[in-house]
């Protein structure tokens, strides 16, 4: 994490307990709108983390959300960028952030 | 005199239509007969004994070839439910779709008439359970048939034209109220469903329909609490996979591929069994989803799971490894998952291991 502010998130509270696919136009809460307006004001902005607690999600995040969202971003950003700048999280889900990496590291892989 | 009772049939008719058979309703009353008896425009579609897609696939395309004829047509339709004496889930969900396309299609509000009912009690419990009549906010008022004592719960059909986390999120929860599900199996089972909905969003319809289409997905779930077992049917009214495979794939590798196995004779079903059974995420455009592999890689890690694709004409059962080719298409494609641990005493349904 970098050092700086941290953005504690509840995404269940603050943003849905279910998240959606990959685009804004497949569906509500997908991984273009959460990273188009949450996400991207975190990078945009300097000294600012964000710790997503994603505990209480009820479906699951979905490998296109995933990729969408959080991989889109390593591309954009780097992975090393990325790595300061988002924390995931779920107390029901332990494999979380191993999956959300998954995808990260792919895209940024194709970026490469 | 015969006399008619008024709360007769599922009546289908488009407002022009209604406007008619009020003036003739009024005529016929004052004559002391029924109007319904004097429509000669109104198609009467009768439901088959058994609509089984697996049994007589036939009787029940010829029943959807019905309904969709007479929309082309414009005509205004009764349907008899009542010599209906089984019908699957599958073929419950293909009907509802049919029936919510025409209607919504011609712009149709569907009336309720308790006559054209099913009269067996094992039809009229499933779909009451299954929420055919709800889904079309149709109200019989409360039925008795909700004491019935068999051991299987249903989630009411769900349609919807965008991939929304909340309904398939209700399947999700249907499940988690009634059966032991670890973490894994959930994510697993969610992310396959929400793919799958992805896909058909994205990916299943055409502008070239001359049917027509509401760019829809239908699903229903159930839950069997004797044999452990849950099952789960997806369906969308789209082109079917392998006539999407174009307009889905833009990258030039999987289109050599797929043109190898066409040039080296694959027939449609074997060209379903490799797109479902091969891993191809190497050809495919790198950052889109997996498809038809991970809801075979799902059913391969539960326990007693069996998968079936059912697309235009032909189906593949992914467990058996068995293609089958049909004179008829479904007009869609159908994804069925079932899910039975092996163990009896168990009541959880687990992966077998964890892998993304």
């Amino acid at each position: 994490m970098s050092k700086g502010t941290t953005i504690q998130y509840k995404f269940v509270e603050e943003y849905s307990k279910y998240p959606g696919v990959r685009f804004i136009r497949l569906g509500p809460f997908s991984g273009e709108d959460f990273r188009e307006n949450v996400l991207r004001e975190v990078f945009d902005t300097e000294k600012v983390d964000i710790a997503i607690d994603a505990t209480g999600v009820v479906t699951s995040f979905s490998p296109s959300f995933l990729d969408e969202c959080f991989g889109q971003l390593a591309k954009d950003y780097g992975i090393t960028e990325f790595k300061n700048k988002v924390f995931i999280f779920s107390d029901d889900n332990p494999n979380l952030a191993e999956k959300m990496m998954y995808y990260v590291e792919r895209a940024a892989h194709d970026n490469s | 005199m015969k006399k008619y009772d008024p709360s007769v049939l599922l009546l289908l008719t488009t407002k022009r239509e209604r406007k008619r058979l009020k003036r003739l309703a009024k005529f016929s009353i004052s004559r002391g007969r029924s109007f319904i008896k004097n429509q000669q425009n109104r198609a009467k579609i009768v439901v088959p004994a058994i609509l089984d897609l697996e049994e007589n696939r036939a009787v029940f395309i010829r029943l959807l070839d019905q309904i969709q004829n007479i929309l082309l047509k414009n005509m205004s339709f009764v349907i008899d439910h009542r010599q209906m004496k089984k019908i699957t889930k599958s073929a419950l969900l293909l009907l509802t779709s049919e029936i919510e396309r025409c209607t919504k299609i011609m712009g149709i509000k569907l009336r309720a008439k308790s006559k054209f009912v099913p009269v067996d009690f094992h039809v009229k419990s499933l779909l009451d359970k299954i929420g055919y009549w709800d889904y079309f906010n149709l109200n019989f008022g409360s039925s008795k048939l909700r004491n019935d004592n068999d051991n299987e719960l249903h989630l009411k059909i769900v349609g919807d034209t965008q991939v929304s986390g909340e309904k398939i999120g209700c399947l999700i929860e249907f499940f988690e109220n009634s059966i032991c599900f670890d973490f894994q199996t959930k994510e697993k089972f969610s992310d396959a469903l929400m793919e799958a909905a992805a896909n058909t969003v994205e990916h299943a319809y055409s502008e070239n329909n001359k049917i027509g289409h509401i760019k829809k997905w239908w699903l229903t779930a159930s839950l069997n609490t004797t044999i452990n077992e849950i099952s789960f049917i997806f369906y969308d009214q789209g082109l079917g996979i392998l006539n999407t495979l174009e307009t889905s794939q833009k990258n030039i590798k999987f289109k050599r591929l797929v043109a190898g196995w066409i040039s080296e004779g694959l027939s449609k079903g074997g060209l379903l069994r490799k797109l479902v059974t091969t891993n191809l995420s190497s050809y495919k455009d790198e950052r889109r989803g997996n498809g038809l592999i991970s809801f075979k890689t799902f059913i391969d890690q539960v326990q007693g799971g069996e998968l079936t694709i059912h697309t235009d004409d032909v189906s593949y059962s992914a467990i058996e490894d068995k293609i089958t080719n049909h004179t008829t298409s479904i007009r869609g494609t159908l994804i069925i998952w079932n899910i039975r641990p092996n163990k009896e005493s168990d009541k959880c349904i687990y992966i077998r291991e964890n892998k993304l």
